[in-house]
């Protein structure tokens, strides 16, 4: 009898352990008290920003006493982290927002509007396309902290040695330069990309389709219309990649590059050319990384003569996830990250380009971070990834084709006309 | 008579009793999440907001063997044993074959031989990602030095060449198994046999086929149902060298089942692909059992 009570005992507070365990994927909030504070709160973010955002946390917890849990995950793996996380119950409470992700994440209420808690002309102190792509449906989900897009570095050495003054203002331009580099012998590659099967090869795809005066809809800036991935400039773009990687221009390797690792090949001087965010500048000058260390330029992307320029928006910022122990002190950590100080932190620390609009009208800062300038006008051309819940399932589409041209050598109309049906018959929300 | 059953069943008690924490441990730990999944296959639930929309019935099911990329999925992942498996068994034997010859050093090199079993498939992978580099990578630089090749290979980029890759990265780790699990069959051999072949005139290799081979099989059967099951699962190499890449040639069944729930969000269809995975390794296991249970010759 007493082994009979014993074994129940034991299923039963099993069974109740499980059950508390499940409970993580029920997100009905309880009410709370505003003003209760929490004990902890728990960030997760990319982890090239954890050094500034140190400072930022020291700041608030001294003020609020609200302990913070910071923690990173490199950017490749923070969509798969934080739907992990939140799907298995862990507290968190704040997390990166990428530019890409707003409407897929709102649309599955795993974070939540910010509106309530803020003043009305709140984001008027942001540039407007940092604050306009963290909205979605009418609602503002996240605050920009990060105001990046994507620019052309080139190694000025190289480009002098060959005899060129200016860096090439077009993508044939850029082909030219570097056959001739390659003809005498400065470079292996002209320009690497990252352009393996991830989000990277969506961004540079981005910045070609637009350099070739492209776009992705019909009405690019509503986000609606007919797609457009079959027009003449789309396949143009396509047309160029495959071109450049039968006639060396384009490193061979790219196609095993994630848009960070790619970095290595330029830093190692293999290359006159990469395409890549506002980071690199920072980690591309770094005398212990790089072996090209202030002979790094730093300028718009190349065009066509149907565009000056395109590039991709990129950056982002970071959001309240539906689940936190507090949406109250989650936003004021949020507003903290607006502060000028917080921005030049991490200006400084990891060149990530401030959103705040007055940051670049400081001429104090402007001259002691150069970058500001050289970057600004880079913004006029830097343009959207169509804004979809399904935006997972249309990036992958759009590398899978760009792979069966890159990889398996098929025809650019072909795939280009493969995908514009693909899409427009899968991709509807 | 009477007496002697209810001692049975006092005695079946108290191992019901014994054994009961691990049993459930085991019912919490991989019964309840294989229900929990397959129930997940079975109805349209959100996990994030919770919200279940009720039973759909096979839907998932049908949309997974009607959608392309599961069907390549399976090719890739079945070229994936495949490959491995029989490049492993057969650099298996060679190995453990040449080990089982006594030479000086025949023991420290039984012990480096283990070295690569040792280390982690993360670390593994990432040092295939150094070697095969196309840039900078050991294998390129090597293969230009002595002038095999005039330009360097982009190995993980070729689509033809890539799955072949992670297969000899695979291989290269999971070789000591096969060498110390035939090894020691190899040992558990009567040297009369041999010696009783020696005078029938056989050579090395008839040798090995009728003796070896054949009292080998068992420990290879044993040796490929674990591996087989791990293979069918590949997911760390993958995800390390390719994420599926270049142009889905090495998409797995167990990546794309990864990136299908956390990448796509479409958790009742990563649960729909994982338990097909599991019938197929299930269905493979029970073959296995057959052909196990068929060798009568120990």
């Amino acid at each position: 009898m007493k082994k009979r009570i014993i074994s129940v005992f034991l299923v039963s507070s099993f069974v109740c352990g499980m059950c508390m365990g499940c409970g993580g994927t029920d997100n009905t909030q309880e009410t709370e008290d505003p003003d209760d504070k929490p004990d902890k709160l728990v960030i997760l973010m990319s982890s090239e920003g954890t050094g500034p955002m140190e400072n930022a946390v020291a700041a608030f917890e001294e003020e609020t006493g609200i302990e913070i849990e910071l923690l990173s995950e490199a950017y490749d793996n923070m969509h798969n982290k934080i739907m992990t996380m939140v799907a298995g119950g862990s507290q968190l409470d704040i997390v990166s927002l990428d530019t890409v992700w707003p409407a897929e994440f709102a649309n599955s209420e795993l974070i939540l509007p910010l509106d309530d808690y803020l003043d009305d002309d709140f984001g008027s102190q942001f540039v407007d396309i940092a604050w306009d792509q963290l909205r979605y449906d009418g609602k503002q989900y996240g605050i920009p902290t990060g105001n990046d897009a994507k620019w052309l570095y080139y190694n000025k050495e190289i480009l002098e040695e060959a005899g060129y003054s200016e860096p090439p203002s077009t993508w044939d331009e850029l082909t030219e330069m570097s056959l001739d580099m390659q003809e005498k012998g400065l470079v292996k590659y002209g320009l690497a990309l990252g352009a393996s099967q991830s989000e990277g090869l969506t961004c540079d795809f981005t910045s070609l389709l637009y350099g070739f005066g492209g776009q992705y809809r019909e009405n690019d800036a509503e986000a609606s219309g007919e797609w457009q991935l079959d027009s003449e400039s789309a396949v143009a773009a396509v047309n160029w990649l495959k071109e450049s990687l039968q006639n060396g221009v384009l490193d061979p390797a790219s196609i095993t590059y994630t848009d960070r690792n790619v970095m290595n090949t330029f830093m190692a001087g293999d290359v006159a050319f990469v395409t890549g965010w506002s980071s690199y500048w920072t980690t591309t000058n770094s005398e212990e990384e790089s072996a090209v260390a202030g002979k790094v330029g730093m300028t718009m992307l190349p065009g066509s003569e149907n565009a000056v320029s395109g590039s991709v928006a990129g950056g982002g910022g970071f959001a309240v996830v539906s689940t936190t122990a507090s949406e109250k002190w989650a936003v004021e950590f949020l507003k903290l990250l607006c502060d000028p100080d917080v921005q030049k932190d991490f200006l400084s620390g990891v060149s990530q380009m401030p959103t705040l609009k007055d940051l670049y009208a400081d001429e104090e800062l402007v001259g002691e971070f150069p970058i500001l300038e050289m970057a600004y006008p880079q913004y006029e051309f830097a343009h959207f990834r169509p804004i979809l819940v399904q935006y997972q399932e249309w990036s992958t589409m759009v590398q899978e084709a760009l792979h069966e041209v890159m990889a398996n050598g098929a025809e650019p109309q072909d795939v280009m006309e493969e995908l514009q049906q693909k899409v427009t018959s899968q991709i509807t929300e | 008579m009477k007496n002697k059953r209810r001692l049975m069943t006092k005695e079946a008690r108290l191992g019901i009793f014994m054994i009961s924490p691990a049993l459930i441990i085991i019912i919490g730990l991989m019964l309840y999440p294989l229900l929990y999944t397959v129930y997940l296959t079975l109805v349209d639930y959100n996990v994030f907001t919770g919200i279940n929309k009720g039973f759909v019935g096979v839907q998932e099911y049908v949309e997974v063997f009607s959608d392309p990329k599961f069907w390549n999925a399976i090719k890739v992942t079945m070229y994936f044993v495949a490959g491995s498996l029989l490049l492993q068994t057969i650099a298996g034997f060679a190995v453990a074959t040449f080990l089982n010859i006594p030479f000086r050093g025949q023991r420290i090199l039984r012990a480096v031989m283990l070295a690569p079993w040792a280390v982690p498939t993360v670390v593994n992978a990432q040092l295939w990602n150094w070697i095969l580099n196309a840039s900078y990578g050991a294998l390129n630089k090597l293969l230009l030095g002595i002038g095999v090749i005039e330009d360097p290979i982009v190995w993980l980029g070729d689509p033809k060449l890539a799955l072949n890759v992670i297969i000899v990265a695979d291989t290269w780790k999971m070789l000591p198994l096969f060498v110390v699990m035939l090894l020691a069959g190899m040992s558990s051999i009567p040297p009369s046999h041999y010696e009783a072949a020696k005078l029938e005139g056989a050579s090395f290799w008839q040798s090995f086929c009728k003796i070896t081979f054949p009292l080998l099989k068992p420990m290879l059967l044993v040796v490929l149902i674990m591996r087989t099951a791990q293979a069918i699962r590949v997911f760390d190499i993958v995800y390390v060298l390719t994420q599926g890449g270049p142009s889905n040639s090495t998409m797995t069944i167990s990546y794309y089942t990864y990136y299908q729930t956390f990448s796509a969000l479409d958790f009742g269809y990563g649960s729909t692909l994982a338990m097909v995975v599991t019938l197929i390794t299930l269905g493979i296991a029970i073959i296995y059992k057959k052909l196990l249970n068929a060798d009568n010759i120990y």
